[in-house]
């Protein structure tokens, strides 16, 4: 039990997929212009990563090394054809919105990550915890900076969220102010929403600068340990 | 036992066989839905252009006529343009049965968002500067210019550009308005 809030505390916060591995970041910079779209793909992803990990961790003992990469590949690529079939199915106008990113969420390098780094050698019950939680990880970074960029680029919040939850939500349009910074929602605003929500993270786990003298040593042991191998 | 399945290469071709057979099984299962959202989102854009009871009756993927109690009110036809500030500008005209604009709508583009996207009618009203007007008796040129159409201020490029497409879609109407009554007659019978 102790081991899946182990993987799950991984996942959200301390290997976080978005803010610590920093991976998949064309998705999360390209579609965190606002909730309704952060929301979809963020939900997405979590759908995408849960089931290949499941998979994949399902048939480990089938693949053998030298087929295991274009399998995993193979794996992520039909669960991303199938969201977008069925995303086109429920929510079309949505998917005329975001349905180019869900393409491109086979090259969320989260997924291949995840697979390789642990589908690949574990349980299929702890597969599946590690990707509802690096998912749902990856959302809510995705979801926060949506939020922070509607919010600076638009003033709105939840526009448009009846695209994604039927026509009873357009009531939850909240309009803060009457213009945004434009700036924020274009791509240099996406990376400094990154970089600030980084910083505050690091700012919240790293030590601090006259606490790191001290301990030096070891922190820098627990920083390495912490930096997973980027695909 | 199985020594078919031992070498890697025909795991992984079942692999993809398996992957292949479930995509197909949700496409054929999902494609009738889709069309018609498909459909159903592609009228609903043009409904905005034509009054609530007319009809709109598709006759190919360019083409679409309106009519009211069956009687051919117009057409709405698509139009693109490169000449805009970035990629495809692709919009669809509405125009009645005289070469009138009913209206104007941009239903893809890559403009600046918050300056060129204003050719967008959700963002700002400017498109609607094209409702009734005709090839002939305006001058299809910016104010600046000397013509009779506002531009978008920050947006020159992208104005001319959709001022452009619209006369342009306007003088192959004038030419295409017999061919198109033609197929509006035999697309009914």
């Amino acid at each position: 039990m102790n081991e899946l809030g182990n993987i799950s505390r991984e996942g959200l916060w301390s290997n976080n997929p978005a803010l610590v591995q920093m991976l998949g970041l064309c998705p999360l910079l390209a579609v965190s212009t606002s909730i309704v779209s952060a929301l979809a793909l963020g939900l997405v992803t979590i759908f995408v990563l849960t089931l290949s990990n499941l998979v994949i961790s399902a048939f480990r003992s089938v693949l053998a090394d030298s087929i295991r990469l274009p399998a995993q590949i193979m794996v992520i690529a039909t669960f991303v054809t199938l969201a977008d079939i069925l995303l086109q199915y429920w929510f079309f106008e949505l998917h005329q919105r975001i349905g180019l990113f869900v393409a491109l969420i086979v090259t969320n390098c989260t997924l291949l990550g995840r697979a390789e780094a642990f589908a690949s050698r574990n349980r299929v019950g702890y597969a599946l915890v590690d990707g509802l939680s690096m998912g749902l990880g990856f959302a809510l970074v995705l979801l926060a900076m949506g939020a922070v960029r509607e919010i600076l680029g638009q003033g709105t919040l939840f526009n448009n969220l009846d695209l994604l939850f039927g026509a009873g939500f357009t009531d939850w349009r909240i309009q803060l102010v009457d213009n945004g910074f434009l700036f924020m929602l274009l791509p240099p605003g996406a990376f400094i929403t990154l970089g600030f929500m980084i910083a505050l993270k690091n700012r919240l786990t790293l030590p601090r600068r006259d606490q790191f003298s001290e301990n030096e040593n070891s922190q820098k042991e627990n920083r390495s340990q912490n930096s997973s191998p980027r695909i | 036992m199985m020594n078919w399945f031992a070498h890697p290469v025909t795991r992984l071709v079942f692999l993809g066989f398996l992957a292949g057979i479930i995509i197909t099984a949700l496409h054929l299962a999902t494609r009738q839905v889709i069309q018609l959202n498909q459909q159903q989102y592609r009228v609903q854009q043009l409904r905005e252009l034509i009054d609530p009871a007319e009809d709109i009756r598709h006759v190919n993927e360019n083409l679409y006529i309106t009519s009211q109690s069956d009687l051919i009110t117009g057409f709405i036809f698509s139009a693109s343009t490169e000449q805009g500030y970035n990629g495809v500008i692709r919009a669809w005209i509405a125009i009645d049965l005289d070469n009138q604009v009913r209206g104007v709508r941009v239903y893809a583009h890559d403009e600046t968002p918050g300056i060129g996207d204003k050719i967008d009618i959700t963002v700002s009203p400017w498109i609607t500067t094209f409702n009734e007007k005709t090839l002939h008796q305006y001058d299809w040129r910016t104010r600046k210019s000397g013509g009779d159409f506002d531009h978008i201020t920050g947006a020159t490029i992208t104005s001319r550009a959709l001022i452009h497409t619209v006369k342009s879609g306007l003088m192959l109407a004038e030419n295409e308005i017999p061919t198109w009554r033609e197929l509006a007659r035999a697309n009914h019978e």
